[in-house]
C-alpha cells in the first residue's frame, strides 16, 4: 500500500516536471521569436520614406509624409525625422538621440525658427494626429528585456504558419500587454493587439497589410493601426527603404536639427 | 503696386512647389552616405488668412464695427550647397500702410561647423515659452496690441550673425549696425502714451529733435554660448546696444502752475550693458525653465531723469505635457526690480513707464483635441502690483489639412482702474475675430 503511494507521488512529481519543463521550453521559445521580431525590426541603420494615411471612421482621409533617419552608435539608437507635409507641418524636424536614464527628443519648429528639446512625455502622445504614438513609430512589440513573452499557440493562415505570443511588459507605460501574430518565416508581426494597463480592454489593433523584402530585408510596407474605441485608422506605407547605408554621423546633431544643413 | 506684388506671390507658389526639393533626397539617390554635401534645393509656402475682426464694445454690442481683413505671408528659401537665401514676407492686402512687411530678407554661407548670417531678420535669444526676459536682439511692435506668436510681435532688423556648433555646445556673435526701437501706436486705440495734458502742453509750436538712429554710432553687438549638459540646457549672454524704449527730455518755458509749455522734446536712448543667463531642464513630463538678465545701464547711479535705470529681470517657468497626450499646461512667473528708483520725479522715464517692482504671472494651454484637427490655445497674463489682466485665446478647427477657420479673442482688463498698466489702458480693446486660413 505504502509502495503504490510513493508510486502515485512520483508519478505526480514527474507530471508536474514534465509541465513545468514544457512551460520553461515554451517560455524560452516565446523568448527566442520575440528576440527575432526585434532583430527583425532592429538594424544598423536605415532611411525610410513614409506615407501616413489618417482614416476617420466616416472615410475621409489626410495625408502625412516624413522621412526618417535612424542608426546604431556604440549600442545607442539615433535618429531624425523630416515632416514633408501637410504644408502647416513641413520643415519640421525631430531628432531622438538614445542616452542613458532618459532619451533626449528636440524638436525643429520652422515657424518659430528655433528648436528646443521636448519632454518624454511626449513619447505616448499622437504622432502627427495619427493612431501610433511616438513610441508605436518606433517598435509596437517588447523586447526579451522589456517584458514576459508567453507562447499561447500556432494558427495558419493562408498557409502561413503564425506564432502567437502574449508580452506583459515589466513597467507598464502606455500598455499592459500585447499580443503579437509572428510570420514564421520573415518574423515580422503580422498582427499586434495592445492592452491598457488592465491587460483586459484593447485599445488598438495593428495589422500588417504587406510584407515585402526591401535592401534584402523584410519589411511590413503596409500597416494599419486602429483605435478600437473610435474606430479612426492611421496606415503606414513605407514608400522608400534602404537599410545598413552608411549615414553621415552630421544628421544626427543640434546643428543639422537647427539648420537642415550637414 | 502692392497688389501686383500680391498676385505674384500667389501666383509664383502654385506654379514653383513641383519642382522642390523632397527631404532627404541625396540620402535616397544611388550615392548614399558618400555625399556630404547638401543639394540644391528650394522651398516656397504661402499662407492667404482673410477674415472679419472687431472691437467688442460690452455696451453696445449691435454697434461694435466689424472690419474685413486679408494677409498673405510669404516664404523662400533657395538652398545651393553651402549657400541659403531666405525671404519672409507678410502683407496685410487691406491696410493702407504695409510697413515692415518685410519679416527676413537674409543670406547665409554654410560652415562645416556653422554659419554666417546677413540680411534683415530676427534672431531670438531665451527659452522659456512665455514672456522672456532675455530675448533683447530685436525691438518689440506694440502698435497693433499683443500675439500669442511672441516671434510675430518683433521687428526685423538689420544685422550679422556667426554661429558656431561644437558637439554639445554653440557659440554665436550678431552685430546689429544700426538701432530700431520699440513700434508704439502713436494715435488710435492701441496708444500706450500716457496723457500728460495736465501737466505739458505740447503743439505745433514744439520742436522735436530725434538722434540719427540709422548710423553706426547706434551700433550694438552680442555673443550667446549655449551648453547642453544631460537633461539641462544653459546659456550666458552678453548685449551691448541700446535699450528699446525713449526717452524724453523736455526744454519747459518757465510758469507760475502746470501745464506748462514745452518749446522742445528731444528723443534720447539709453546705452546698456546686458548680461544674461537662460536654463533649461527637462524631467518626465516635466519642464522647468529660467532666465534672468541684468541690464546695466549708461547712467550708473540713476541720477538722469531722460535715461532708463539698470534693472534686473527674471523669469521661471514649469511646464507639464499632459501623459497620453501632446497637450501642455505651462505657467511663469517673471519679475523686473528697477534700481535707483525715483518715483517723485514726474519726468523721470522709469517712474513714467513702470513701477519700481514689476511681477507678472502667465498661465498658457495648448490643447489639441480631434486628432490634432481642432487646437484650443489661451494664455493669461495677471501683472500683479497694477492688477491688469489680458486673456489672449484661440479655438482653430481644420476644415481640411491645409485650410483652418478660427476664433480668437483678446480680452483687456484690470481689478483695479485707479492703477495704471497697459491692460488698463486697452480696457476697451477687447477683440474678437474670425480667421479663414488657407496654406500650401
Amino acid at each position: 500500500m505504502k509502495k503504490i503511494k510513493v508510486k502515485k507521488i512520483l508519478l505526480v512529481c514527474i507530471i508536474a516536471l514534465f509541465v513545468q519543463l514544457q512551460l520553461f521550453s515554451e517560455q524560452i521559445n516565446a523568448i527566442e521569436i520575440m528576440e527575432k521580431v526585434n532583430q527583425t525590426q532592429m538594424h544598423e541603420s536605415a532611411a525610410l520614406d513614409i506615407l501616413l494615411t489618417l482614416i476617420e471612421t466616416n472615410g475621409e482621409t489626410r495625408e502625412r509624409r516624413i522621412q526618417t533617419l535612424t542608426r546604431t552608435n556604440n549600442g545607442k539608437t539615433e535618429s531624425i525625422t523630416l515632416f514633408l507635409s501637410p504644408a502647416s507641418v513641413k520643415q519640421t524636424r525631430f531628432l531622438t538621440l538614445e542616452k542613458e536614464g532618459q532619451d533626449e527628443q528636440w524638436i525643429y519648429l520652422p515657424a518659430l525658427k528655433q528648436s528646443k528639446r521636448i519632454s518624454s512625455g511626449e513619447q505616448t502622445g499622437s504622432f502627427m494626429g495619427s493612431d501610433f504614438s511616438y513610441a508605436d513609430m518606433n517598435t509596437t512589440t517588447f523586447s526579451p528585456e522589456e517584458a514576459t513573452h508567453t507562447y499561447l499557440r500556432t494558427e495558419t493562415s493562408n498557409n502561413i504558419e503564425i506564432y502567437v505570443i502574449e508580452s506583459i511588459p515589466f513597467e507598464s507605460t502606455t500598455y499592459g500587454k500585447s499580443i503579437v501574430w509572428v510570420d514564421k518565416e520573415s518574423y515580422l508581426p503580422m498582427k499586434v493587439e495592445l492592452y491598457d494597463k488592465n491587460k483586459t480592454t484593447l485599445l488598438k489593433q495593428l495589422e500588417t497589410k504587406m510584407i515585402d523584402q526591401l535592401s534584402g530585408q523584410w519589411t511590413a510596407t503596409i500597416m494599419e493601426m486602429t483605435t478600437i474605441a473610435t474606430g479612426h485608422k492611421t496606415k503606414i506605407e513605407i514608400l522608400q527603404a534602404k537599410y545598413g547605408i552608411t549615414i553621415p554621423s552630421e544628421y544626427f546633431t543640434l546643428q543639422f536639427l537647427k539648420t537642415g544643413r550637414i | 503696386m502692392k497688389q501686383f506684388i500680391i498676385l505674384f506671390l500667389i501666383g509664383l507658389s502654385f506654379i514653383t512647389p513641383l519642382k522642390a526639393s523632397e527631404g532627404f533626397d541625396s540620402i535616397f539617390d544611388e550615392e548614399i552616405g558618400t555625399e556630404k554635401e547638401s543639394p540644391t534645393s528650394f522651398d516656397i509656402s504661402t499662407t492667404i488668412s482673410t477674415g472679419l475682426n472687431t472691437f467688442i464694445d460690452f455696451d453696445n454690442l449691435v454697434e461694435s464695427n466689424i472690419n474685413p481683413f486679408a494677409n498673405l505671408y510669404f516664404s523662400f528659401n533657395y538652398t545651393p550647397p553651402s549657400l541659403g537665401a531666405n525671404i519672409e514676407l507678410f502683407i496685410p492686402a487691406l491696410e493702407e500702410e504695409s510697413q515692415n512687411f518685410i519679416k527676413e530678407l537674409s543670406l547665409s554661407y554654410y560652415l562645416p561647423n556653422g554659419l554666417i548670417q546677413a540680411g534683415y531678420f530676427i534672431h531670438r535669444w531665451g527659452i522659456v515659452d512665455t514672456g522672456r526676459v532675455v530675448d533683447i536682439i530685436n525691438a518689440n511692435d506694440f502698435s497693433l496690441g499683443l500675439s500669442m506668436d511672441q516671434r510675430e510681435m518683433k521687428i526685423s532688423e538689420p544685422m550679422i550673425l556667426t554661429q558656431l556648433y561644437f558637439d554639445r555646445a554653440q557659440l554665436e556673435f550678431i552685430y546689429k549696425p544700426i538701432f530700431t526701437p520699440i513700434k508704439l501706436a502713436s494715435s488710435g486705440k492701441w496708444d500706450l502714451k500716457e496723457d500728460m495734458s495736465g501737466l505739458l502742453t505740447i503743439d505745433e509750436n514744439t520742436n522735436f529733435l530725434e538722434p540719427d538712429i540709422s548710423t553706426f554710432e547706434y551700433g550694438s553687438y552680442g555673443t550667446r554660448y549655449r551648453l547642453s549638459l544631460g537633461s539641462v540646457d544653459t546659456a550666458i549672454m552678453y548685449y551691448q546696444g541700446y535699450y528699446e524704449r525713449p526717452g524724453y527730455n523736455y526744454t519747459i518755458i518757465p510758469a507760475l502752475s502746470p501745464p506748462y509749455d514745452v518749446s522742445s522734446v528731444e528723443t534720447i536712448y539709453t546705452r546698456m550693458n546686458i548680461i544674461g543667463t537662460e536654463v533649461n531642464y527637462v524631467t518626465g513630463p516635466f519642464t522647468f525653465a529660467g532666465e534672468g538678465a541684468f541690464y546695466i545701464s549708461e547712467d550708473k547711479d540713476g541720477t538722469d531723469s531722460t535715461l532708463y535705470n539698470s534693472k534686473i529681470s527674471y523669469v521661471g517657468s514649469i511646464s507639464y505635457m499632459i501623459y497620453n497626450t501632446t497637450s501642455y499646461l505651462t505657467a511663469s512667473y517673471s519679475g523686473t526690480s528697477i534700481l535707483d528708483y525715483d518715483d517723485t520725479n514726474y519726468f523721470d522715464v522709469d517712474a513714467a513707464s513702470s513701477p519700481k517692482q514689476d511681477h507678472n504671472l502667465i498661465i498658457g494651454f495648448h490643447i489639441p483635441l480631434m486628432k490634432e484637427k481642432l487646437l484650443i490655445e489661451g494664455g493669461l497674463t495677471y501683472q500683479i502690483p497694477t492688477k491688469g489682466y489680458a486673456l489672449l485665446s484661440k479655438i482653430e478647427y481644420q476644415l481640411k489639412d491645409d485650410i483652418t477657420l478660427s476664433l480668437n479673442g483678446n480680452l483687456f482688463g484690470t481689478f483695479d482702474e485707479n492703477k495704471y498698466s497697459i491692460y488698463q489702458k486697452w480696457d476697451e480693446n477687447d477683440f474678437l475675430s474670425i480667421n479663414f486660413k488657407f496654406q500650401y
